[in-house]
């Protein structure tokens, strides 16, 4: 057996995830939202996941707090968390595993905190040891966030989207010091320049406190300077796994390759930008490769068969065409 | 031949503080002025609050400025065809419980234009057609329709009055990558065929780059440096537009940007002098007292900063744009 395959990682692996599979139940029957997803991460890595909407990241994200919405259901697959199967967990042991050793950063900072209570109070609410005013402002200072020390008694509204993302962070990283931090789109809502220090920030505790990250975006360049590896999911499927680097210097998907050359950055300006044919709807449901219907180089078989999983190195790739020259 | 001259424009939004305390007063758009040339695009950049979407609700006469004025092809009267407005979030502009071909019918039936119902039904066909959607959406529900296929309802009602000007706030900010590019072209080619003039308000820097002629950067109200889109974007000069594009993520590049310190002040109170020396990493003293006119440049590209003459060496910390 190969030492280091994208679906094992090196020495001090923390979560792997094996054909994890989640159904949406709607009107108009089950909608297979996550299928055949695995990929492992180490302590301290963090693997960035990528794809448009209805892909499936989110979903995956969610699903490894096992918090899915009501109509969704994980039907297959196994959860490995520090040698736990967090599928086969009780519900108490799972409560006991959230914040403490998985964290997560949402996405909308000011819908995830009560508006109608005091941001110092919201804090001690989630962390023991406040009163300690050393610890506090290690804490604050630790985000950047030395000035709110004297604003504690101020509600939500009071503070801008990104010293609340900050602030949430510092609750779930800093203040917990989780193994495992989940962040879902975490720098969407903030503003360019905001998003910078926020992405600094989240390299630089991952530095001090050695938590491993799984980060959710649709957003390329964003996902380009946090992650140490990358997936590339597609209706429910993870297409392409790379390191960050490999991933943007030499896509192996047809998907990926597609979604790298539709960015403006790669044309000419005023160059029509080259876009990807046809649509995603019903991918989901389909039984061969899901991208299939879409791709330039499809054949036949590859509408009738779903690829396996082709890994190379800390590389995985779903393509029937991966190993050809083309 | 300028088709909008807007000229020193001021929004400021007056707040009810209560009691004896006085009003508080918002200073959203100060002293701004532009013009856009007849079949070009300017694109307006900046972050939240910088005051670029104020601009495009004054552009549209959806609010009125406080001072300045605002010309349509040199005249100085409201004309509610000429300019139109596409607005970022294509859900909340369609009334979702009517079809697609009564929002489509509804600016023809507003304006007079193509009376009759042949007539309409023709018009309504032909806008469908320009932007690429088929019939068979006439009779469809903003439920559903893609965001990307329901921009284009929204691009296609703006069309329906034969306007000069499009007014586009943030047209792509809520599609996918794949999507996104499809607009982008849309846009692009239909300025060409229809001869139109574009305001593009957006903080997406990549799309701005791709598609503006000329750029507008702005800060808490006010335009710090504006020029030729391809002068800005490769060599830009004012200390905000460098940090402002330096925070874009380059894509498969691992440089973290360069930081800039704290956040965007509150435009109730802006910082005086100029209103970025707060987080400027060149500022000086005299920058808190003194603030820079938007000053041409040899180059034709104007910027306020009180150390213009320092700011010519090339910024070490640009994204490779190839």
């Amino acid at each position: 057996m190969a030492a280091m395959t994208a679906a094992q990682s090196p020495a001090g692996q923390l979560l792997s995830v094996r054909d994890l599979a989640v159904v949406f139940r709607t009107r108009t029957g089950e909608v297979p939202a996550v299928r055949e997803v695995s990929f492992d991460l180490a302590r301290g890595e963090i693997f960035g996941l990528v794809g448009e909407s209805g892909s499936g990241k989110s979903t995956v994200l969610t699903a490894l707090t096992r918090m899915l919405a009501r109509n969704a259901r994980i039907t297959s697959g196994r959860i490995g968390f520090d040698g736990a199967d967090l599928l086969a967990l009780r519900e108490p042991a799972m409560r006991r595993l959230r914040g403490d050793r998985i964290g997560l950063i949402p996405q909308r900072p000011m819908t995830s905190l009560s508006p109608a209570t005091s941001i110092g109070r919201q804090l001690r609410w989630h962390l023991d040891g406040l009163d300690d005013a050393g610890r506090l402002k290690e804490l604050l200072g630790g985000v950047g966030l030395d000035a709110l020390l004297d604003r504690l008694d101020g509600y939500p509204f009071e503070f801008s989207g990104g010293q609340l993302q900050r602030l949430l962070i510092a609750v779930a990283a800093l203040g917990k010091q989780p193994d495992l931090l989940l962040a879902d789109e975490p720098t969407t809502t903030l503003d360019a320049t905001v998003q910078a220090q926020v992405l600094r920030l989240l390299l630089e505790l991952r530095d001090r406190v050695g938590s491993a990250m799984v980060f959710v975006t649709h957003d390329l360049g964003v996902i380009s300077q946090i992650s140490d590896r990358i997936g590339v999911m597609y209706a429910g499927r993870l297409v392409e796994v790379a390191p960050a680097r490999e991933l943007f210097a030499a896509p192996r998907h047809p998907y990926t390759r597609a979604l790298l050359e539709a960015i403006p950055v790669r044309h000419r300006r005023g160059e029509p930008l080259r876009t990807i044919p046809g649509t995603v709807t019903g991918a989901n449901r389909l039984s061969g490769c899901p991208f299939a219907p879409r791709c330039p180089i499809a054949l036949d078989l590859c509408r009738e068969e779903n690829p396996a999983p082709r890994e190379t190195g800390l590389s995985l790739v779903r393509c029937h065409r991966a190993g050809e020259d083309l | 031949m300028s088709v909008i001259s807007a000229e020193r424009l001021v929004k400021h939004y007056r707040i009810r503080s209560g009691g004896r305390r006085p009003d508080r007063v918002v200073h959203a758009v100060d002293d701004v002025s532009f013009e856009l040339a007849e079949g070009s695009t300017l694109a307006i950049v900046g972050e939240s609050g910088c005051g670029k979407s104020t601009i495009a609700r004054m552009l549209v006469r959806l609010t009125e400025p406080t001072a300045g004025r605002i010309l349509v092809q040199g005249r100085d009267t409201v004309d509610r065809r000429a300019v139109q407005f596409v607005s970022q979030n294509p859900w909340s502009a369609l009334n979702r419980r009517k079809s697609i071909r009564h929002a489509l019918e509804q600016p023809l039936a507003v304006h007079g234009l193509h009376p009759g119902r042949a007539a309409r039904a023709a018009r309504v066909r032909e806008l469908l057609d320009l932007v690429g959607l088929t019939e068979e959406y006439l009779d469809r529900r903003p439920g559903g329709v893609s965001g990307g296929e329901l921009q284009r309802v929204t691009v296609a009602r703006a069309l329906a009055v034969e306007p000069r000007v499009l007014v586009l706030d943030e047209p792509t900010a809520s599609l996918d990558v794949s999507v996104k590019a499809l607009l982008v072209n849309l846009l692009a080619d239909l300025r060409r065929r229809l001869g139109l003039s574009y305001v593009l308000i957006t903080h997406e820097i990549d799309i701005a780059r791709h598609l503006a002629d000329r750029v507008a950067v702005m800060y808490l109200g006010r335009i710090v440096e504006t020029g030729d889109a391809e002068q800005v974007f490769t060599d830009p000069r004012h200390p905000y537009t460098r940090a402002l594009l330096a925070a874009v993520p380059g894509i498969g590049s691992r440089e973290p940007a360069p930081l800039l310190r704290g956040e965007v002040p509150s435009a109730v109170s802006p910082p005086p002098g100029c209103r970025f020396h707060t987080r400027c990493p060149m500022a000086v003293d005299a920058c808190a007292r003194t603030e820079a006119a938007l000053e041409p440049g040899p180059d034709g590209r104007r910027v306020a900063c009180l150390r213009l003459d320092d700011l010519t060496a090339p910024p070490p910390f640009l994204n490779d744009p190839s």
